[in-house]
């Protein structure tokens, strides 16, 4: 039957009730709010009721959508659905969620950039007719089904997490100590780096140009504990050549982020480039095995930014991370430390890869099996 | 053609890497475009007359006191030139000493014929040639030039075409997506054209074969050029002539040079407004390409086009689209310059002029389909221009289709081919491979449903909607409320409340006629008045009622319900109803008079196919592998 069949588009336009769900309040993909507080605000929006789904119709292909389980009033491009009396919420909600209801939501959108669903397309969407009855049966189920892979995702981000520790913790451990136990000596990093130096952000749009066209340029968010060979934006050689500040920094480098979202985390420099002023690059290393000291960091992070939060702002600095001290133990030693922790830490990237892979399995299972419990593919018992 | 291609871009690179040695530091590298192509043009055109230039010199001379034009009639006549140059100088000659270099330059541009001088001031030239001698680089810059071997001997015409386009789209690349809406790419182009062409090949066989092509927003003429190129490939000896308008100074020079370096006519591209005024007035033409602004604003045209639309049958007489967004007048525009005896347009849209439903793109498209002028539109992937990532359509307009193409529309999804960029150029992330572009054309030709082709008619995009709401069934119950509700009536007395009481269970339906007859055998009167309150008043739904009527026998309509069923004109509504409404709405009814017509071309809806999920089975191996395989690595970490 059509979708207009089974629910109809609540069209009132009233005021704000107490409890209010704006777009920016729902979690794509996940029929859920977000945590926290909601937004509030003063326009009227479209009531709703226990029992109603509602469907983010701006941009749709982001699936949100909601089972209200209390009455309140929603935004803006907020589609409300009220089933009829023969539907049941959570099945209806169930249809609204799966993938092909937001396929085609999409190839019912019009906008040129900002892509609306239109009830008048959406209205026809098919959906599988059964009684009330299987209905509910079918939403038991899959409240059951996906509760359990929901569940097991869960378990795939808490394996993950536990991974990172493990990794953290290898690090610390065989940067920190020798294998009887003792801790190396520490030195400032400025006696084992000849450089140590940052760059900027040069002024003059004409400076900047597609990737790959000039000399890379390194932000920050770019710094991912990865080597870095592109940047999404090059500067140009004039613009290296005009602005003294913005150093060309060599391949091999290790560099860090000083402040920003991505504050102490570090990359590996794979061609030569220039970076912007929140980013530390360590050069010409002296006595030292870079990857030795690259763990080194990584394994102190938590310590930096504590460092750093201690300042008048939360900020690394320049002068900081060249007091920084870190374990100096004899070349040989490093370079037999660093052996054995690029083993170990790629078999736990390898796990974690594993483990990214098992969970988008996990959301593909959980698409799959709604749409074939919900088109009556898949009978539930 | 990959050798010549690969020598045009190692051309370009010695153009462009040369001349940029000696723009640095003086012009920003943004600009470098701006100065490297109008040097490069100087340079092939000099190259060009080279050869008789002595003699064309004196032959002019001669004739001093005769109006240009009249000299260049002469000049065409006598040495084959489309244009000259009578200044002595060049720019060996003007590099040899470093002394007054600016004047000299100036001097011999000014010596250039009159149908090619605005070439130099669309390019803004005396203030390059300005801003060089400032810095002291000017001298440098005309040696360098004068020194590139562009004569027609050393680069043919297609190649030189391929350099200036190579140096065209460095400086782009420098400039940055905003130049972006000035280029269509070149594989657009050819696809545009590919389509364009598939239905004539026939016909454009032969001898004396004339076609003319010709571009309302040439911008820099690449889609004259690839048409051109692309009908002389399919026959060898057909004439073409090009027509270009072009309304910005840099593009229409970038557009006219393109052109005569490559041997076309000086006034093939003219500047102007198109949507002002068509400089083509009173020519029509075989093949029409556009790629218009899309949501470009006309406020700048909108008194003279309103003005235009008032003539009956004009190209803005069929609807004005909204004042933000002129892409739907550039459409009209190219429908309106198809030749009498049958031409073919493609022209470039977004998606609005598909559904945007305003009166003014309803009524265009509506006309669109009444003259059965829409051949086909093919949906192109995203990311395909320079200057914006969104979806874009190609319309083909005909107006004299094939036989077996009459009264049809082909919709062809390409969405799906492309190949993405090595190296991305602005917004253009993709690109159509010859073998994308020959599915395209291979759908097309086909004619058929596929996954890729959808052929429809007119009457499916157009479409009434129709209210649908459903019939009451009501019951007639006594009641107090039902008395209360009577009270305030001046017809309404305590003496009818014996009959509302005996009323109560009669078929509601036959209120109108039990309720006098009860009334008259009481000595009471029951006016209709009273009689459509006393209905009202009473009326209880009743799912075993019948359907309800009112005392005139009108439907009653059930409050709350109510639908509008969007229904094809190219569908019976009847049948529709029966099969789309009826089964889940049993008591639906429709009122076909308050329908609202109207037309749209849903694309994307139209090519939707519900997903089939991966059968659980297989994700559930997929999912024990990978379980087992962790399992197994953890062993190698635990080990440590």
């Amino acid at each position: 039957m059509p979708f207009w069949a089974a629910a109809t588009l609540v069209s009132d336009s009233e005021a704000p009730l107490d409890f209010q769900v704006s777009l920016e309040d729902m979690v794509s993909s996940t029929g859920r709010l977000v945590e926290g507080d909601l937004s509030q605000y003063s326009a009227k929006g479209t009531p709703f009721v226990e029992g109603d789904v509602l469907f983010g119709k701006l941009r749709p292909y982001l699936a949100k959508h909601w089972l209200a389980d209390r009455e309140g009033t929603a935004g803006g491009d907020i589609h409300v659905y009220r089933p009829e009396a023969d539907v049941e919420p959570r099945y209806l909600a169930y249809i609204v969620g799966s993938r092909n209801f937001v396929r085609f939501a999409e190839a019912a959108s019009k906008g040129v950039k900002m892509p609306r669903a239109e009830w008048m397309s959406l209205r026809e969407y098919p959906v599988t007719a059964h009684d009330l009855g299987t209905q509910r049966a079918i939403a038991d189920y899959l409240d059951r089904e996906t509760g359990e892979i929901d569940a097991m995702i869960a378990k795939m981000d808490e394996l993950a997490e536990k991974l990172e520790v493990r990794r953290m913790s290898a690090m610390q451990r065989s940067t920190q100590y020798a294998d009887d136990g003792a801790r190396w000596n520490v030195v400032p990093t400025a006696h084992l780096f000849a450089s140590i130096g940052s760059g900027t952000t040069p002024k003059g749009s004409g400076y900047y140009v597609e990737s790959g066209a000039g000399v890379p340029w390194v932000t920050t968010s770019e710094l991912r504990e990865n080597l870095v060979t592109a940047t999404l934006q090059d500067v140009t050689e004039e613009a290296v050549a005009a602005v003294s500040s913005l150093r060309v920094h060599p391949r091999g480098a290790i560099v860090i982020a000083m402040y920003g979202a991505t504050i102490g985390r570090l990359g590996v420099l794979g061609t030569d480039a220039t970076m912007n002023q929140a980013c530390c690059a360590f050069s010409s290393p002296r006595d030292v095995d870079p990857r030795f000291f690259y763990y080194t960091l990584w394994g102190q992070r938590d310590d930096i930014i504590r460092e750093a939060a201690g300042g008048g702002q939360p900020n690394i600095s320049q002068g900081m991370l060249r007091r920084w001290r870190v374990p100096h133990p004899p070349v040989d030693e490093q370079r037999r430390i660093a052996d054995h922790l690029d083993e170990v830490t790629g078999k736990i990237d390898a796990m974690l890869a594993k483990v990214a892979e098992l969970k988008s399995l996990l959301i593909e299972r959980r698409a799959a099996l709604i749409t074939d419990v919900v088109t009556g593919r898949k009978a539930v018992a | 053609m990959a050798t010549e291609s690969g020598r045009a871009s190692a051309a370009a690179r010695i153009v462009w890497d040369t001349a940029d040695k000696f723009l640095r530091n003086v012009v920003e590298p943004q600009e470098y475009g701006d100065y490297i192509l109008p040097f490069t043009v100087l340079r092939r055109l000099e190259c060009l007359l080279e050869d008789t230039k002595p003699e064309v010199i004196k032959y002019v001379e001669a004739f001093s006191n005769l109006p240009p034009h009249l000299i260049d009639i002469a000049v065409r006549d006598k040495f084959k030139l489309s244009f000259y140059n009578v200044s002595p100088l060049d720019l060996a000659t003007i590099a040899s000493v470093d002394d007054n270099v600016d004047k000299s330059l100036l001097s011999y541009v000014a010596g250039f014929s009159q149908n090619v001088a605005d070439i130099w001031t669309a390019f803004d030239f005396p203030k390059l040639v300005a801003k060089l001698a400032a810095a002291n680089r000017l001298h440098a810059v005309v040696k360098h030039f004068s020194t590139l071997p562009l004569g027609s001997t050393n680069v043919e015409d297609a190649v030189m075409g391929d350099i200036f386009e190579d140096v065209m789209y460095r400086a782009f690349d420098k400039k940055g997506k905003a130049a972006g809406a000035f280029y269509t790419p070149r594989d657009a182009i050819k696809l545009m054209v590919d389509v364009l062409f598939s239905a004539d090949e026939d016909s454009l066989a032969g001898e004396n074969t004339l076609r003319s092509i010709y571009d309302p927003t040439a911008g820099s003429g690449g889609m004259l050029l690839v048409a051109q190129d692309a009908l002389k490939e399919l026959n060898p000896d057909i004439k073409v002539t090009v027509y270009g308008q072009e309304l910005m100074d840099a593009a229409y020079a970038l557009g006219k040079a393109d052109l005569l370096i490559q041997g076309g006519r000086p006034d093939a591209i003219r500047q102007g407004d198109t949507l002002i005024t068509d400089l083509y007035d009173d020519q029509t033409f075989d093949y029409v390409l556009s790629n218009p602004p899309f949501g470009g604003d006309w406020e700048v045209e909108e008194k003279s086009v309103r003005e235009q639309a008032k003539t009956p049958g004009s190209r803005f007489s069929h609807g004005l689209p909204s004042k933000s967004d002129g892409q739907m007048l550039f459409l009209c525009h190219c429908a309106s310059k198809l030749s009498p005896t049958g031409g073919r347009a493609a022209v470039v849209s977004n998606a609005s002029p598909l559904f945007n439903s305003d009166a003014g793109p309803n009524s265009i498209r509506q006309w669109l389909f009444d003259q059965d002028l829409i051949d086909a539109i093919i949906a192109l992937p995203t990311q395909m221009f320079y200057g914006t990532g969104i979806a874009t359509y190609v319309w083909i307009l005909d107006n004299n289709k094939p036989a077996e193409r009459r009264g049809k529309i082909q919709l062809i999804d390409a969405s799906g081919l492309w190949e993405p960029m090595r190296k991305p150029l602005g917004d253009k992330r993709r690109e159509m491979s010859a073998a994308n572009r020959a599915a395209v054309v291979e759908a097309y030709e086909a004619f058929t449903d596929s996954d890729v082709s959808r052929v429809l008619t007119p009457q499916d995009f157009m479409f009434r909607d129709v209210p649908v709401f459903k019939q009451a069934r009501l019951a007639a119950r006594y009641s107090e409320e039902a008395v209360d509700a009577l009270r305030g009536r001046r017809d309404f007395g305590d003496a009818l409340v014996q009959i509302l009481k005996d009323l109560d269970g009669t078929p509601w339906n036959l209120i109108p006629k039990r309720l006098p007859v009860a009334a008259k055998a009481a000595g009471l009167k029951a006016p209709v008045g009273l009689v459509d309150a006393v209905m009202q008043a009473m009326a209880v739904p009743d799912e075993t009622a019948p359907p309800a009527v009112d005392r005139k026998g009108n439907p009653v309509l059930a409050d709350g319900w109510k639908i509008t069923e969007r229904v094809p004109m190219s569908e019976d509504l009847d049948e529709h109803m029966a099969r789309e409404v009826l089964p889940f709405a049993p008591e639906a009814r429709w009122d076909e008079s308050k329908a609202k017509h109207g037309n749209e071309i849903p694309f994307t809806r139209i090519f939707y196919v519900p997903e089939e999920p991966r059968p659980l089975a297989e994700i559930d191996a997929d999912v024990q592998r990978i379980m087992g395989e962790l399992a197994e690595m953890f062993q190698g970490v635990s080990e440590e």
